[in-house]
């Protein structure tokens, strides 16, 4: 730690964001999720093989890799979406069976009710949860102003911009306010602009609350951006490749030096991982212990990577 | 107005005798005749009366029928073989059969108009569930939506506007399988009176209610049916945004 800091002070660093992004260091305490030995196969094509995943409470984890990874079919197992063929996920220790009042999903799309206004989109989420009629009404009326959209309480969604109705569907799981929050590459859709502003009042907001949050998406900037912990996903079939703590100061910019140099660093080992196309963590036995998986990982890092096609690095 | 030129032409210079082939004007002036000695608007509430009755029936039973043929696979394997060979019948088929169970009472009529509408409601609330967005099925799952607020709250409304189709569709099967009761099955209404001017060789009257006839069709179908539509449509943001 304080080399990091030595570093910082003496001369300018060589390699930006070096020691900004560590393997997984073992957290005390059970974890709020727990992903053991997932594996799932859609026919003949294996989806996900042998995942483990901890996740804390408060922890913003991101889920980074191509399509195809599992990174998706991982999070609607987490939510109870899909039954996973193998594995058990449990959350605060009770297995996953379908979803429930503690898991919420954001997806892709804004996902309103078309005819119901904003106000009416927050309050018929809080009336299934059994608040009532005041009570909903009183904390849609709460949760609008937080995600910038006073004035728009009475729009219907089809009069919105497609960045004001994901700010709806934030809202929504935010005034919902389930333990843990699973969100489906929630910003893909969106034009750059938006996405920025978007991950600015994410992190404000998760940053005021500390929800658990698993966000998936194919964006190695973005997982940077927002996760505390980026787990690196490659496909075919779909297994971690890295699980790795983000050490980055908050809150962050996309266009940060070290930043950019990280998320470089990642898709070339993405990239190195496909064109690999053979499962790598299979070399190792897949009942390798929390330790043995970061030494490895460590091991791995540590490795020059002269010969990674890193694109970035000839530009 | 050339068409209705045309015609009066026709029916006075055309080799037709007048009273089998009448003009406009002859149409009209027995319109004012039944108008205003109550025939025809007594006749009309009749009919419209049956059909009320007749399609809420059809719409009770047959939205929620619709529903479970979407949502269940066992009731669809079930019965929607029988509904979908039901709906190849002409309503008017049905007559004979409600007679023998009904009589030759209101019942028998009723059943007509049931069995030409509510098929036809069923399979079109059937197509307009299983059509659902299944981002909103999905996000009603993760939001904990289920039971009556589930079926009430997310699953009707989302297929309200194909629904609305259906019952526009429902409505004009309904009406038409009315008509064909009334004329075959005589009990008062629109259909009487149809018979009524063929009886006493008044060609005028035969086609002065037909003319109510489709006036009737078109308020409902054009207007009522239009106007709910077009409103169901501008909330639910399917309509191209006329500014």
């Amino acid at each position: 730690m304080w080399t990091d800091l030595l570093g910082r002070l003496l001369g300018p660093r060589r390699i930006p964001g070096r020691g900004m992004l560590v393997p997984r260091q073992a957290r005390a305490g059970l974890p709020k999720i727990d992903v053991r030995d997932v594996g799932h196969h859609f026919q003949k094509l294996v989806a996900l093989h042998d995942v483990n995943i901890e996740v804390h409470a408060g922890e913003f984890v991101c889920l980074v890799g191509p399509s195809g990874c599992g990174k998706t079919t991982l999070l609607y197992a987490l939510a109870g979406h899909l039954e996973p063929s193998g594995g058990r996920i449990s959350i605060d220790g009770v297995p996953v069976k379908g979803p429930g009042p503690d898991r919420l999903l954001v997806f892709q799309e804004p996902a309103l009710f078309p005819w119901l206004t904003v106000r009416q989109n927050l309050v018929f989420a809080l009336r299934a949860r059994g608040l009532s009629r005041v009570d909903a009404a009183a904390r849609a009326a709460a949760f609008i102003p937080l995600v910038h959209l006073e004035g728009f309480e009475e729009a219907l969604p089809h009069q919105l911009s497609g960045g004001m109705r994901m700010r709806v569907q934030l809202a929504r799981a935010l005034a919902v306010d389930p333990a843990v929050l699973l969100m489906d590459e929630p910003f893909a859709s969106l034009d750059a602009q938006t996405r920025s502003s978007m991950h600015q009042l994410l992190q404000r907001i998760w940053l005021r609350d500390r929800k658990t949050v698993v966000f998936v998406t194919h964006d190695v900037r973005e997982a940077l951006v927002l996760g505390d912990r980026v787990v690196v996903m490659a496909a075919r079939p779909g297994r971690v490749l890295h699980d790795l703590d983000v050490k980055l100061p908050r809150p962050r910019d996309p266009d940060d030096e070290a930043l950019v140099a990280l998320s470089r660093r990642i898709r070339a080992e993405l990239q190195r991982a496909e064109a690999a196309g053979a499962p790598e963590p299979d070399t190792t036995p897949p009942s390798t212990t929390e330790e043995e998986r970061d030494a490895r990982v460590a091991e791995e890092r540590g490795t020059p990577r002269g010969t990674a096609p890193d694109v970035g690095a000839r530009l | 107005m050339g068409p209705l030129l045309t015609w009066e032409l026709v029916s006075r210079y055309g080799p037709w005798p007048h009273y089998l082939f009448p003009g406009p004007v002859a149409v009209a002036a027995s319109v004012g005749r039944m108008l205003a000695d109550g025939r025809l608007a007594a006749a009309a509430a009749r009919s419209l009366g049956r059909l009320v009755q007749g399609y809420a029936l059809s719409v009770t039973v047959g939205v929620p029928l619709g529903v479970a043929l979407a949502r269940s696979a066992a009731v669809r394997r079930a019965i929607r073989p029988i509904v979908l060979g039901l709906q190849a019948l002409p309503s008017i088929c049905w007559l004979p059969l409600a007679i023998l169970w009904f009589g030759l009472s209101e019942p028998a009529i009723l059943f007509v108009v049931v069995m030409g509408s509510l098929l036809a409601v069923a399979i079109a609330t059937e197509d307009a569930v299983a059509g659902v967005d299944p981002v909103l099925l999905r996000a009603a799952g993760t939001l904990g939506v289920r039971g009556p607020r589930f079926h009430l709250g997310v699953l009707l409304p989302a297929a309200l506007p194909g629904i609305l189709t259906g019952l526009k569709l429902g409505w004009s099967f309904a009406w038409r399988a009315l008509m064909a009761g009334e004329l075959l099955f005589v009990a008062g209404g629109l259909g009487q009176l149809l018979q009524n001017g063929r009886e006493v060789l008044d060609a005028a009257q035969v086609m002065g209610v037909m003319v109510a006839i489709v006036a009737i069709g078109m308020t409902v179908d054009r207007v009522l049916f239009r106007i709910l539509e077009l409103r169901v449509r501008r909330r639910w943001g399917l309509l191209e945004a006329t500014a």
